[in-house]
């Protein structure tokens, strides 16, 4: 497994390598894309002067508060809806019809609405992790094995204690599914709301960079979103493992 | 039964009684029972024979209150009051009332299904517990204790730890079997618990039930495919046809039962009737 998970890394070592050679070269000019070092050495140089942990912090504080309330909001309404059939009927095609307006299709709207203010990207992030949270709880808790949920009446499991000990479990994988599809998302959109309008965060610190031409500081950011998105799913597996323990994994590693 | 009561005392006492009055359940305008009789002692084992589609687990999800019928009476009468165990499953003392409310008061009525239907995020130890409950009366340590118990009763203690998937499906039945009997049954159902397993760990299942039945003393309906198996354990085998009862057929041999002759003219007896009658 130690040796596999190497092998996924000899690629992206490669390229990265390929890229440091190439831009000493000369081949590809450091205006247009600079070289890994000199991204590095930007990060650096911005870490040191604390405006990188400023900027970072703003971004994440951004992504986790909206995440915060748009998933949490989802979950509540999935659960619900999948196990209260009245709210089921109540809520179900609605929500399902603003899922199809994307969110991103409303940044103008939302800047006429709250400006380029915190309240704005928080809202984006959070109207985009609502659906996909929402999607997988409700199908989570819908395709739940009946004859579980009949068992477990049987055995005299009712309200709350038929939710902690068998719809809740049951909807767990595809709840954790939902999450990580969402905190993708919250991400995306971070970047595209931060990117036409902020006064700070990364995407801020990427457009000032771009108005002085500092292309290593673009790059920066663009390697800053990676890593922080790779960071938050890495975590949402960290969850899976420690919440689904029973869960048979096919093939010993998954994706 | 007079035999089996002689053997437990505490069998008539511990079980419920069932009583079927004409009842009929169809379903989309198929008639699948018209007009079932039937009355199980408390502390009988009582088998269900018949072809496949003719209802027997209908009947069955009647009696535990899992269906409703259209017409009809299906009645579920607790033990004495003086006998029912403390905790949970002591609904219905001495009384008869409709299984609706029999099942909503958290009765004692239990059923096992062809699948063991096992919670799969939970260890086989907890899968049992749960049926326990914790009642302000059980703490959670009696709890744990009663539950290990019960796993050492159908031998599987060492898989406490376990979960559901990596057990096999005999296994799997011997937890639910586990399960049912910590939770103190006054009735317990079964629907071809035993139906997917080989023919050894069947009949190993088969002395683990009687067993059980015969240490906890609850009453027993059992539906099976196998007329042996509803031979081997049976007081009485009722055969469900034309949505009727066809054939109601004491067992009095003393148990264990071996397949002696006596055993197999039973068994072509009943299969007999089973394949003399229409196509339900
Ligand atoms: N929920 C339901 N909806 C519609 N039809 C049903 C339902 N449950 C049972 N039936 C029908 O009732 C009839 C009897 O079904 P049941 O499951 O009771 O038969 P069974 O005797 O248990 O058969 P088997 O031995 O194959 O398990 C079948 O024709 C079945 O299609
Ligand atoms: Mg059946």
């Amino acid at each position: 497994m130690r040796a596999r998970s190497l092998t996924g890394w000899m690629v992206p070592v490669a390229a990265v390598l390929l890229w440091q050679v190439l831009g000493d070269a000369g081949v590809i000019t450091t205006r247009v894309l600079p070289t890994p070092w000199q991204v590095l050495h930007a990060g650096i140089t911005l870490a040191h002067s604390g405006e990188l942990w400023q900027d970072v912090g703003v971004s994440a504080a951004r992504a986790g508060i909206g995440f915060a309330i748009g998933a949490g909001t989802g979950l509540v309404l999935g659960l619900l809806n999948g196990i209260v059939p009245l709210a089921s009927r109540l809520l179900d095609s609605t929500i399902q019809m603003i899922r199809t307006i994307p969110h991103l299709a409303l940044v103008p709207l939302v800047i006429l609405w709250f400006g380029i203010g915190e309240t704005a990207k928080d809202f984006l992030v959070a109207l985009g992790t609502m659906f996909p949270m929402y999607l997988n709880t409700y199908h989570g808790v819908r395709s739940i094995d009946p004859g579980l949920v009949e068992m477990a009446r049987m055995y005299g499991l009712r309200g709350f204690a038929l939710y902690r000990h068998v719809l809740l479990p049951g909807a767990l994988p595809s709840i954790l599914v939902g999450l990580r599809y969402a905190l993708g998302v919250a991400w995306i959109t971070l970047i595209v709301a931060e990117t036409i309008s902020a006064d700070s965060g990364i995407g801020y610190m990427v457009m000032n960079a771009r108005e002085f031409v500092q292309m290593d500081v673009v790059v920066l950011g663009i390697v800053l979103y990676a890593l922080l998105g790779k960071l938050s799913d890495l975590a949402a597996r960290g969850l899976e493992r420690w919440w689904l323990p029973w869960r048979v994994t096919v093939g010993g590693e998954e994706a | 039964m007079i035999q089996t009561s002689e053997m437990t005392p505490a069998a008539v006492q511990r079980g419920a009684a069932v009583h079927l009055e004409d009842v009929r359940k169809s379903f989309n305008g198929h008639e699948v029972l018209r007009g079932v009789h039937l009355t199980v002692r408390p502390g009988e084992f009582v088998a269900i024979v018949g072809r496949s589609g003719c209802g027997k687990s209908t009947l069955l999800r009647l009696i535990a209150g899992l269906e409703q019928p259209d017409s009809g009476r299906v009645l579920v009468q607790g033990p004495p009051a003086s006998d029912t165990p403390s905790g949970r499953g002591a609904a219905a003392p001495g009384s008869a009332f409709p299984v609706a409310q029999y099942a909503a008061s958290q009765s004692g009525v239990r059923m096992m299904f062809q699948d063991a239907r096992l919670l799969p995020w939970k260890r086989v130890i907890d899968n049992v517990r749960f049926a326990v409950g914790d009642s302000g009366l059980v703490g959670r340590r009696t709890a744990a204790e009663q539950a290990f118990q019960a796993l050492d009763e159908v031998g599987l203690r060492d898989k406490a730890h376990a979960w559901p998937h990596t057990l096999s499906g005999g296994q799997r039945q011997r937890v639910a079997l586990a399960r049912a009997l910590v939770s103190r049954p006054q009735l317990l159902l079964l629907d071809e618990p035993l139906g997917a397993l080989d023919a050894l760990t069947r009949l190993e299942m088969q002395r683990l039930l009687e067993y059980s039945w015969l240490t906890h003393g609850f009453t027993a309906v059992l539906v099976t495919h196998d007329v042996a198996e509803a031979v081997a354990l049976a007081d009485r085998i009722v055969l469900v046809a034309d949505g009727k009862v066809a054939l109601d057929r004491r067992v009095d041999s003393p148990r264990p039962r071996a397949k002696d002759a006596q055993f197999l003219r039973m068994e072509q007896e009943v299969l007999a009737h089973i394949l003399g009658g229409q196509n339900c």
